[in-house]
This record gives C-alpha cells, sequence and structure tokens, in this order.
C-alpha cells in the first residue's frame, strides 16, 4: 500500500510539472510563432503537415508552434485567452468566430496586407468587419449534389438533371424502375439545412441578408419556394421525412452512397476524395437543380477555414509572414487541393477534377455563392436554420407559412456597426 | 423442512423442472444484456460494406486493419497516457487529502467538524453544471485553462464528498483501540496516521481509488472544458471529437473507436470486479 | 490517540481548502452569475432577476424541464422494476449468481460515449441492427425511427440509460436479499408466506435501504442527464431531447451567455436538493431496523 501510494503522490508531482509544458502562448525571448488551428497536424488535415514543414524549411529563424484545438471549442476555449492576453498570435477563423472577436477588438486589422487585393469580391462579408480586414479566407467550399451515374443510366436517365421539374422527374423514373432516388439523412438537422442552403441559392435573391439584418425583410415570401419544394419531396412520397430524421449524414448515408444504393446525395466537395476512393461506378458533383423549367442549377460555397492575427500578438511580425506564405499561390494550391475547395484568389485557379466538372462550370458562371447561413449576422443563425429546417421534416404538412414565421422567430436581424 | 441456512431454504426440491428453466432463462437474459457488447466487439472487425450489407452477421474476412487506421486517428496512446496521469494523480489526491479530513472527523467530533462534514456531504447532491461556468472563468484566472492540473484539481474536489462519506463511515464501523495503542507508544498524530490508520483504511481506499478512476474515465464534461487542446486529450474527448465533429466517419472507424474507449474500464472491472461490488453495495448489506 | 484541535484542523485542513476553492467557490459565484447579463470573458453588470424571468417565460427552457422530468420518470421507474426483478431472479440462483451479476454490471462499466455510439447505430432505422432484427421476426410495425422521431427519442435515450444502470441496481438490490436474516424467512416459512405474498409482506419492507439507495442515485442521476443527449441526439429532433443541462452547457459554453445559463443551472440545482430532500424523508421513514 505504501509503495501504491509513493506512486501516486510521485504521479501527483510528474501531473503538477507536466501542466507546465502543456500551456502554451509563452513565447519568451525566441522567435515562436503560436499558431491555433482546427485543422490537425497530427492527422494532417488539409494537408498542414506539409503546409507547416514547408514553412519551417523557408524560415527556420521561426520556430512554429503549431495547436488543434477541436472546432465547436473555438469560443469556448479562445475567448477567456483572448481576455487574458494568451491568445495564440495566429488563430483559424471563418465569419462568426472572426466578428465575435473583432467586436471585442481582440483581432488586428490586416487591411494593408499584400494579399487583401488578390481576394476575390464577394468574400468580402466574409474577411471585413467595420470596413476593416480582418482575416485571409483560405478556402470556399462548394456543396452540391452528389449522382450516381450508374444508377441514373440503369433508369434511362442520362444527363443529370438541371431544374427542379427535372429533379422531379428524375425521381419519379428511379421511383418506379425501383432504384432509391435522393438520400437525405437529416439526423441532427444538418443535411436538411444544407439541401434548404442550396434552394436558397436559386430562390433568395442577392440582397435579402442584408435586408434582414436591417429589419426590412422576413423569411415569409422569400423563403416559401425553398419549404415548398420540401414539401412537394414528401408529398410525393419521393422523400420519407420521418426516416430521414432517423438517418445519420455520415455513418449511415455515406457508406450506402459509396456502396452504390442511391442516386443522389447532396454533400460537401470535401467527401469527393473519400467517396471517389470507394465508389465502383462513375459519380459526379453537381451544381443543385432547384430552379423552374429553363433555369440553371446554382449552389452554394461554404466559406469554410480562413486565418487571422491576435491584436496582441507577441510575435506579430512572424504571423504576417505566415499568413503571406499561406496565401502564396503555391502554398494555397496545397490546402485547396487537400479540400476540393475552391479558390479564393483571383490569381490562384481552382483545382481541377473530373468529377467535379459540373460544379467547377457553374463556379466560373457565377452560378455557386456564398452561404445565405454564414452570411447573416446571427452567431446562431446556422443553429436556428437547422431547428428551422427540421420543422418541415416533423410536421410535412403545414403550410409554409408556420416553418418561415418559426424561423422569423429563432433568427435575430441583427446589425453589425 | 426447515434447514438453519439461507441457502439451503432457498433450494425448494419439488419445483427443480421449473428451476432449471428459470436458471436458464436467467443465464439468457444476462447474454441478452451483455448483446450489444458482442455486437460491438464483433462489428468492429467489419468493413463497411460488409456491414452494410448484413447489419447482424459475423465478419467476413475479419477487418483487424480498421484498429490501425483509428489507433492513430485517435492519437490512442497519448490519450491514454492522459487519461490515467490525470485519474492517478486526482486519486491520490482525493486518497490523501480525504482520508485525512476523514479521520479527524470522525475521531474529532466536535460541532465545528459535524458542521464541516454537512458541508462536504452537501457536495454530493450539486450538479456538475452548477459549477462549471465559474470554474471555467477561476481556471482562466489562474491560467489553468488546458492543463492537467486544472482537470486534476476539479475531479479531487467533486471526489471528495464521496471519499469523506466514504472514510468517515468506515473509521465509524472500527475501533480506535489500534489508534490509541500507537499514541501509547510515543506516535504523534502524523506518525499515527501514516503508520496505522491509513493502512486500515486499505480498503475504503481501493473502493475510492476505483470509484474516482471510473467516474473520470466516463466523464465527458471536464474534458470538454478544461482539456480542450490536442496535446491533453482524454480518452472519452479524444473517441467524442473524432466520432462526434468529423464530417464522415464511416461504420469501419466507429466501432474500432468504441472499442477502443470501453476496453481500459472493462479490463479494469474485470480485474477488480470483487472490490468495485463490494464499494456498489457498501453500505447496503453483503456483497 | 486523542487529536487536539489544531491537529483535527490541521487534518482537515488540505481538503477543506481543496473542496472550497473549487466546490462551494464556484456555487457560490455561479449564484452571483446567475443575477448579471455576464458574457463570455466579459464581466457581466448585476440585473436582479431577470434571468430568471427569462427562464420562466422561455418555451426553450420549459421543454427542457418537461424533457428532464420524462425522462427521469422513466428511467427511474423502469430501472428500478427491473433492477428490482432481476436481483430476485439472481437471489433464487446461488450458483448462477456471480456470472449474472458480472455480466449485468458490464454496461454500467463502459465508457458513456461507448455506450452511446453503439446504441445510436443499433437504433439507425434502415441499417441498425434493432430494426433488422424486428423485420426478421415479423415485426416490422414495430420497427421506428427510434432517434429521428420526436415521440421515441427522448425514451429510446431512457433505455439507454436504464440498460446502463439496471445492473447497478440490481447489484445494491441483491446485497440488500442477502442480508436478510435466514431467521426470518423461517419464521415466514412457518406463517405460510410464499412467492408474492412473502415478497410483499417479508422482502419488500426489508429492501427499504437498498431502495433508498437506488431511487436516490437513479433520480439525482437522471436530473442531470447530459452526455447521452450531447452524444446520441444533440436534443433534436426539434427541441424533443434537450435536457436541462443540455441548455445549460449551450447557453454557456456554445453562446457564451453565462448569466442565463447560471441562472438555469441555479434552477436545477434546487430542483435536485428538494426532490433529493423528499426522497430522503420519506423513504427513510419506511425504512425498518432488525
Amino acid at each position: 500500500m505504501r509503495r501504491i501510494a509513493l506512486a501516486a503522490v510521485l504521479a501527483a508531482g510528474i501531473a503538477v510539472t507536466a501542466s507546465g509544458c502543456a500551456s502554451t502562448g509563452d513565447g519568451g525571448d525566441e522567435n515562436v510563432l503560436t499558431v491555433v488551428s482546427w485543422k490537425s497536424e497530427d492527422t494532417n488535415d488539409a494537408d498542414m503537415k506539409t503546409i507547416n514543414d514547408l514553412f519551417r524549411k523557408e524560415h527556420p529563424e521561426i520556430k512554429l508552434e503549431y495547436t488543434w484545438v477541436d472546432n465547436p471549442d473555438w469560443l469556448t476555449y479562445n475567448n477567456p485567452r483572448f481576455a487574458a492576453g494568451t491568445a495564440a498570435d495566429v488563430l483559424m477563423l471563418d465569419r462568426v468566430k472572426m466578428i465575435a472577436f473583432a467586436s471585442q477588438g481582440f483581432l488586428a486589422d490586416l487591411s494593408d496586407q499584400p494579399w487583401v487585393d488578390r481576394q476575390m469580391d464577394d468574400l468580402t462579408p466574409f474577411n471585413q468587419y467595420d470596413g476593416k480586414t480582418y482575416q485571409f479566407n483560405a478556402e470556399n467550399i462548394p456543396l452540391g449534389l452528389y449522382a450516381n451515374m450508374d444508377l441514373l443510366a440503369q433508369a434511362g436517365i442520362d444527363e443529370v438533371p438541371q431544374t427542379w421539374p427535372e429533379f422531379i422527374d428524375a425521381l419519379e423514373t428511379l421511383k418506379a424502375a425501383g432504384i432509391p432516388g435522393f438520400s437525405v439523412p437529416n439526423k441532427g438537422g444538418w443535411m436538411g439545412e444544407q439541401i434548404a442552403l442550396e434552394l436558397a441559392a436559386t430562390h433568395v435573391p442577392a440582397g435579402w441578408v442584408e435586408d434582414y439584418d436591417a429589419g426590412d425583410a422576413s423569411f415569409t415570401g422569400t423563403w416559401d419556394p425553398v419549404v415548398d419544394a420540401f414539401k412537394e419531396l414528401f408529398a410525393k412520397d419521393l422523400v420519407d421525412p420521418a426516416l430521414s430524421l432517423g438517418l445519420d449524414p455520415n455513418v449511415d448515408a455515406m457508406p450506402e452512397f459509396q456502396a452504390g444504393k442511391w442516386a443522389f446525395m447532396v454533400q460537401g466537395a470535401w467527401s469527393l476524395t473519400n467517396i471517389l476512393e470507394n465508389a465502383q461506378f462513375e459519380v459526379t458533383l453537381n451544381a443543385f437543380p432547384g430552379g423552374p423549367a429553363g433555369s440553371e442549377p446554382k449552389a452554394f460555397n461554404f466559406v469554410g477555414s480562413g486565418w487571422g492575427i491576435n491584436a496582441a500578438a507577441k510575435n506579430p511580425d512572424a504571423a504576417r509572414t505566415y499568413l503571406d506564405f499561406l496565401a502564396s499561390p503555391e502554398i494555397a494550391t496545397i490546402f485547396l487541393e487537400a479540400e476540393a475547395g475552391f479558390s479564393t484568389l483571383k490569381d490562384v485557379p481552382s483545382p481541377s477534377n473530373e468529377a467535379s466538372k459540373p460544379i467547377e462550370d457553374s463556379f466560373a458562371a457565377g452560378n455557386v455563392t456564398p452561404s445565405v447561413a454564414q452570411m447573416l449576422n446571427d452567431p446562431d443563425a446556422e443553429f436556428d436554420l437547422i431547428k428551422g429546417v427540421e420543422n418541415i421534416f416533423l410536421n410535412p404538412t403545414a403550410p409554409a407559412s408556420d416553418t418561415t414565421s418559426l424561423l422569423n422567430s429563432l433568427v435575430e436581424p441583427t446589425q453589425l456597426k | 423442512m426447515v434447514t438453519t441456512s439461507a441457502s439451503g431454504l432457498r433450494r425448494r426440491p419439488r419445483v427443480r423442472p421449473l428451476r432449471l428453466v428459470s436458471g436458464i432463462l436467467l443465464v439468457i437474459v444476462t447474454l441478452i444484456i451483455l448483446l450489444p457488447v458482442f455486437y460491438m466487439l464483433v462489428s468492429s472487425v467489419r468493413t463497411t460494406a460488409d456491414l452494410g450489407e448484413n447489419p447482424l452477421g459475423f465478419p467476413d474476412p475479419i477487418a483487424w486493419g480498421n484498429y490501425g487506421d483509428v489507433f492513430a486517428s485517435l492519437d490512442y496512446g497519448r490519450a491514454i497516457f492522459n487519461t490515467a496521469l490525470v485519474a492517478l494523480s486526482s486519486v491520490a489526491l482525493v486518497v490523501v487529502t480525504g482520508s485525512a479530513a476523514g479521520w479527524a472527523i470522525a475521531r474529532h467530533i466536535r460541532g465545528w467538524t459535524k458542521a464541516t462534514y454537512r458541508l462536504f456531504i452537501a457536495g454530493l447532491t450539486i450538479p456538475v453544471f452548477v459549477l462549471t461556468t465559474p470554474l471555467y472563468l477561476l481556471m482562466h484566472t489562474l491560467h489553468l485553462l488546458d492543463t492537467y492540473l486544472a482537470a486534476i484539481l476539479v475531479y479531487a474536489s467533486f471526489n471528495l464528498p464521496f471519499a469523506i462519506l466514504f472514510y468517515v463511515s468506515f473509521l465509524r464501523s472500527i475501533p480506535q483501540e489500534l489508534e490509541d495503542a500507537a499514541a501509547i507508544d510515543g506516535c504523534g498524530p502524523l506518525k499515527t496516521f501514516w503508520h496505522v490508520v491509513f493502512p486500515l483504511l486499505r480498503p475504503a481506499t481501493a473502493t475510492i481509488a476505483i470509484f474516482v478512476t471510473l467516474s473520470i474515465w466516463n466523464d465527458v464534461v471536464v474534458p470538454l472544458l478544461f482539456l480542450t487542446s490536442g496535446g491533453v486529450r482524454t480518452v472519452t474527448l479524444s473517441v467524442f471529437q473524432f466520432v462526434g465533429t468529423q464530417n464522415s466517419i464511416a461504420a469501419a472507424q466507429l466501432f474500432p473507436a468504441v472499442v477502443l474507449a470501453a476496453a481500459p474500464l472493462i479490463v479494469l472491472f474485470i480485474i477488480f470486479q470483487r472490490q468495485i461490488i463490494g464499494g456498489i453495495t457498501a453500505g447496503i448489506g453483503k456483497s | 490517540m486523542r487529536l487536539t484541535r489544531p491537529t483535527a484542523l490541521l487534518f482537515i485542513a488540505p481538503a477543506l481548502i481543496l473542496f472550497i476553492l473549487f466546490t462551494v467557490y464556484p456555487a457560490v459565484s455561479g449564484l452571483w452569475l446567475s443575477f448579471t447579463d455576464a458574457r463570455g470573458a466579459l464581466a457581466g453588470d448585476f440585473i436582479g432577476i431577470e434571468n430568471y424571468v427569462k427562464a420562466f417565460t422561455d418555451p426553450k427552457a420549459a421543454a427542457a424541464l418537461q424533457n428532464t422530468i420524462v425522462f427521469t420518470v422513466i428511467s427511474v421507474v423502469l430501472q428500478n422494476a427491473l433492477a428490482l426483478a432481476l436481483a430476485r431472479w439472481m437471489y433464487s440462483h446461488t450458483r448462477l449468481q456471480g456470472f449474472a451479476r458480472v455480466g449485468t454490471l458490464v454496461p454500467a462499466m463502459m465508457a458513456t460515449v461507448a455506450v452511446a455510439y453503439i446504441w445510436s447505430y443499433i437504433y439507425s432505422p434502415i441499417t441498425g441492427p434493432l430494426n433488422t432484427l424486428l423485420r426478421a421476426v415479423g415485426l416490422d410495425g414495430a420497427a421506428k425511427i427510434w432517434l429521428g422521431d420526436p415521440t421515441t427519442a427522448l425514451a429510446a435515450i431512457a433505455v439507454v440509460n436504464v440498460w446502463m444502470f439496471t445492473g447497478y441496481a440490481a447489484t445494491i438490490y441483491l446485497s440488500g436479499f442477502l442480508s436478510i436474516p435466514s431467521t426470518i424467512f423461517e419464521a415466514a416459512a412457518i406463517d405460510g408466506a410464499r412467492g408474492w405474498k412473502l415478497f410483499r409482506s417479508v422482502e419488500w419492507p426489508l429492501l427499504a435501504p437498498a431502495f433508498t439507495v437506488n431511487l436516490t442515485l437513479s433520480t439525482i442521476g437522471a436530473l442531470r442527464v447530459f452526455d447521452l443527449i450531447l452524444l446520441m441526439t444533440k436534443g433534436g429532433p426539434g427541441f424533443s431531447t434537450e435536457s436541462i443541462s443540455y441548455v445549460i452547457f449551450n447557453e454557456s459554453f456554445g453562446k457564451l451567455n453565462y448569466g442565463y445559463g447560471s441562472s438555469l443551472a441555479v434552477i436545477l440545482l434546487i430542483l435536485t436538493v428538494i426532490v433529493s430532500f423528499i426522497l430522503t424523508t420519506v423513504l427513510r421513514r419506511r425504512e425498518v431496523e432488525w
């Protein structure tokens, strides 16, 4: 027993010492650059290991300390550290997080940085707050309609539908042929929101978001076609809303689509590599056929990870060097290829893939626009949309106004200064 | 027929066939309860396609490779080390401070020790979420966020009420003579405690150590708030972040991850089953 | 060994300091926070009972309270009924006792993450083993979209909780059975008590201590349910599985509304204290000595 107790005390001692090593942020005199990211170096997310190693090679004078923190924990982790002055020099950001930090004065103004003018123009709402640039948007990932071309051919369909009536027709044809059509795994509500955003890319006019946040517009009317599209899928028995609520997009739907069981599924381009690896059939990634006859398909971009700098960074110069490095065409391309994302820089071409050619063409034609959910200023907009759209699945026969008024009450119109 | 032993009484010879059926049924019910555990083990070595084809089948072929990938993605070795370090240190802290306080409370019975005891016991009913936000702010002030020490201090404090309750009731059930004898031998209180009392408390200490370890291994909340960055994650958090927040996770990754999360605890249970059952039933009656 | 007052204090001090710093102080400071509009790391101003007014008028908080109570009732009733039956069963099979007790305890010894993810898969509507099994035996109608249907999701999670802890509760009841002195059985046998009558008039009253412990443990555990919900449904579909603890977590750490989250935590604390007070006073009264 004595020996065990001794070991335990020893362990406690180790813990106390070890805890000292675990805290980051104290640079001291060395040229240390601290970075916090939700793309892990250990699992080489987004090829960050490769990118950081290149940086270390090019800048041996800077000691890069790269910490991974999970995305959902972002505010919990970083906000108190900002307040205490112990936050990292460089932080991964998206629009919601940028606004949360910039509004408290925690981020450095990067308007004078060389990469600012190279960022694509429609990304301005995603990198600016109060007229100043606070982040470098590193990726722009489209979500689109994956189609299993072999199954479509089996049902005698040789082209991916381009409009909503064509899409409904295709689903009817597939159903008649006994082939499962549109996989809508909505457990947790995420998938429903993504499909709603695809439909919104067609039906919600540019400028609506600004009007909504100014209190001059509402979901009523504008979003009716989005809700009605879901209701049509349910009413025509092309999607079972109750079953959808029980299916997990990853655990249930992804393996099934990869096994060739479904003709259509909405997912992010980030899944493309994985799907191509496993699928024994021809697959394409397309913009979403949400519009009336004669219209072009549209889709939305999830403006994903970007990078910003702590206003009180201990090593501001190295931080700017790091962002410059990440924005260089060579490095941006490595990152984009790993993420299967679209470019955010005017002088960097998007990586291309045969399977995603259709959505790339739509992007080039200006039919792929940033996500409405991300452009709304309410920091909980994404979560609110999930709950609102879930309501269509829970009450599939209720009038569209039920859902739109629920959305009006959930999403708070928010004006930034 | 009347016998003096309880077990003899329970044996009712006239209904033997019924008893046999009832016994077999009990075994079957136990196995049914264990079914999800077997299912987890079997599924962990099946490929995603195989599992999708027939969810209730057996592995064909056995996909041991599932484990290799998941092992790396979870950073399992590191996570196990972190969990063990946090659990062991918390146990040490709870046991040392709890037994000392328990001894003083049990042997120095005054108004103020009784009040202290009641204060500790009141801690048993406090839901963890009442404390999380202020603790978070406190750890932030102390610059302890994201360090092992934060989790250790929180776990130790949360588990003290249970440990003190346990030590005090244990001490009340054993006579004070040994301690008195030590005093006659000229031992001071510290020596008496360390050489006489602490060894006497061994069974209680074992139970407390096991229960604190179990609760720490199971916990999601404290790591979620106090051990958020990659290097200090515990197994539970590592599995949660791997399964719960990835963009795409297949069944072939899910089940091995789940087995890796559960295995250490089950092994611990099998080794210490007598102590654990003794701990669960302490204060009720016989085990 | 007679402990003097300073020595006693010395022995109690480390534990007391630890407890005051990391439990008592946060509890008191949580109470204070609940009267402020604190957000994130920014200290808030005193706003009186505004958070409490919001809590009592917020339909989401009301739904969470209702869900928590429904979850608690289902868990406590099912878990105790099953555990009692299981314990009685194990008690009558001396030789199988060891196996059955260890076997049924295994679920309680599994990490909650593991349990939650296994059961999410078991409940999956198409490929999930539960529905596959039900269809295989011809019970197609009984196959449900367990976690996706607001009418079944909460109960489905409660069942997982029951699965986890029935063996634990049964272990406690079994030890209650084992501690009934044989002389009492002999007396009952002479009176001709058997079966249900034996259970009702002899065993049940003597199981009172085990019943108190089990009821208190399962009720307090169910009232603070959080991890299973976070891991299995994240509160959905709709708001149908949000518990009070889940809402507190979401408000405090998802939206950084520390003040409002703390007021909900205080409400949960009061609820827990009231329930455990009622349980202990009512149940202790019917415990008998022998």
